[in-house]
């Protein structure tokens, strides 16, 4: 069943992130993306009988916690813990259980509030591979994706300042982002000029952590909250541990799924008028495009100076994580958020005009040297 | 049979800061591509450049550090 038909994406809303939150928790995050999202939807906690919840700081709490604070009653409940693809995954499964019949109205909510201790104590146990051998080195994910950039810059001749161009582009459309954590402009000397994180990554090419939540609902495409607004999924696919970690890092499971995915859509990349691709590092924003098609010359130097800096390839439209934040398990769903947010046609002062098919991209769950879950999915707006 | 003690640096990086640390000492951190065939993360004293042989020990605690291989040590 690789056809998405008879379900759709009702609604999309993101609870403003904030840089060092006081006073809130993730319980309380979440709480107020689902909220929002029946708010944007008309619907009531009456009419939710699936909800679908991703985070690292909820524990001990889970979805049916989560579920009874909210005084939801349900058919369908999932928690989920794929980093930086649990939003695709979650909507994956959504989708079908909707499909199916399993749930009607369908809510999911990811989300973080991280204290300075909280994000230490994820990084140095975020699995036992971690805890076990990369924390007695003090080996962080961003020392693990320099090592990563270098061998990427090596393969294709890109400088930092080639990245840089990509961080700056994404700024760009974060100044038009009222909820973009960061705004202040940024040129590219101010990009190379920012302190070293771990060499060749500047402060610039490290996503911030921030606290925040976002949510979708998914309902039937014939349900009164879809009907006339909802984004329908045209394809959707996942790959996991594509290589048992044994590559460079520099291919992700989107090479793998790309053929089937597009297939699916019946279109390709050319089609796309925006995509939200995973920003925890600029490096991976090529990799996953080049992954998915976006390069077929292999250019990665045009396709970021020619194609993204000049917004012929509307990339990360909301500023993305790197000037937005990211907000732990809510990474993926926000980009999720930004594009069905465009293809509905209100992005404000960012639209992107036309915007019609999008693509979002998921990466992450990094085991020992690079993200191990990849999944991408094409949407298309209302018509 | 390969000697997995044996490699060669492949990247380097230098960690300099590591967010909620509290201590910001700069790291030296490296892939090291096994004689073995597997690559992994070890620590260095300092920086090495690409390709240089390297032999690997894995500590007590549980960090593995690369050594130029010959370069005498403690």
């Amino acid at each position: 069943m690789e056809r998405f038909d008879g379900a759709a994406i009702a609604a999309a809303v993101e609870v403003p992130y904030q840089r060092r939150a006081t006073d809130v928790s993730t319980e309380k995050l979440l709480s107020q993306a689902f909220v929002a999202a029946l708010a944007q939807a008309g619907l009531s906690p009456r009419d939710v009988d699936g909800l679908g919840v991703s985070s690292f700081t909820l524990a001990p709490d889970h979805a049916i916690d989560l579920a009874w604070r909210l005084g939801l009653s349900l058919r369908w409940a999932m928690d989920d813990c794929h980093g930086g693809a649990t939003g695709i995954n979650l909507l994956q499964h959504a989708v079908r259980a909707v499909q199916a019949g399993d749930a009607n109205v369908i809510v999911l909510v990811a989300g973080d509030h991280f204290e300075s201790a909280d994000f230490r104590r994820l990084q140095d146990h975020y699995n036992v591979t971690t805890r076990d051998h990369l924390r007695p080195l003090q080996a962080t994910p961003n020392a693990l994706f320099a090592m990563l950039t270098a061998r990427h810059m090596r393969a294709h001749g890109l400088t930092r300042a080639d990245y840089g161009a990509l961080v700056v582009a994404q700024r760009q459309w974060a100044q038009a982002n009222p909820l973009a954590v960061y705004r202040a402009p940024m040129t590219l000397a101010d990009y190379l000029a920012a302190p070293m994180i771990a060499d060749p990554l500047g402060r610039f090419d490290c996503v911030p952590v921030v606290s925040g939540a976002d949510a979708l609902v998914v309902t039937a495409a014939d349900h009164r909250a879809a009907r006339g607004r909802g984004v329908r999924v045209l394809a959707l696919r996942n790959r996991y541990n594509p290589d048992q970690q044994a590559g460079d890092g520099l291919v992700t499971g989107l090479a793998a799924l790309a053929g089937e995915l597009w297939n699916d859509a019946g279109l390709g990349p050319e089609a796309a008028d925006l995509v939200a691709v995973y920003d925890d590092y600029p490096v991976m924003c090529l990799v996953q495009l080049a992954d998915l098609g976006f390069a077929p010359d292999g250019d990665l130097r045009a396709l970021i100076h020619q194609r993204i800096a000049t917004r012929q390839l509307p990339m990360n439209t909301s500023g993305g994580q790197l000037s937005v934040g990211q907000a732990g398990a809510a990474g993926n769903v926000h980009g999720l958020v930004e594009v069905v947010t465009q293809l509905r046609g209100e992005a404000g002062e960012r639209q992107v005009d036309k915007a019609r098919v999008g693509v979002v991209t998921g990466y992450g769950m990094v085991e020992y040297r690079y993200g191990m879950c990849a999944n991408a999915v094409v949407l298309e707006g209302p018509r | 049979m390969a000697d997995a003690s044996l490699g060669a640096i492949d990247d380097v990086t230098v960690l300099r800061h590591r967010a909620g640390a509290d201590d910001q000492a700069v790291v030296y951190l490296a892939t090291v591509v096994t004689s073995a065939g597997p690559t992994v993360v070890a620590s260095l004293d300092a920086a090495l450049a690409r390709g240089t042989p390297v032999e690997l020990a894995l500590g007590a605690d549980g960090r593995l550090s690369a050594r130029a291989a010959g370069a005498s040590g403690s």
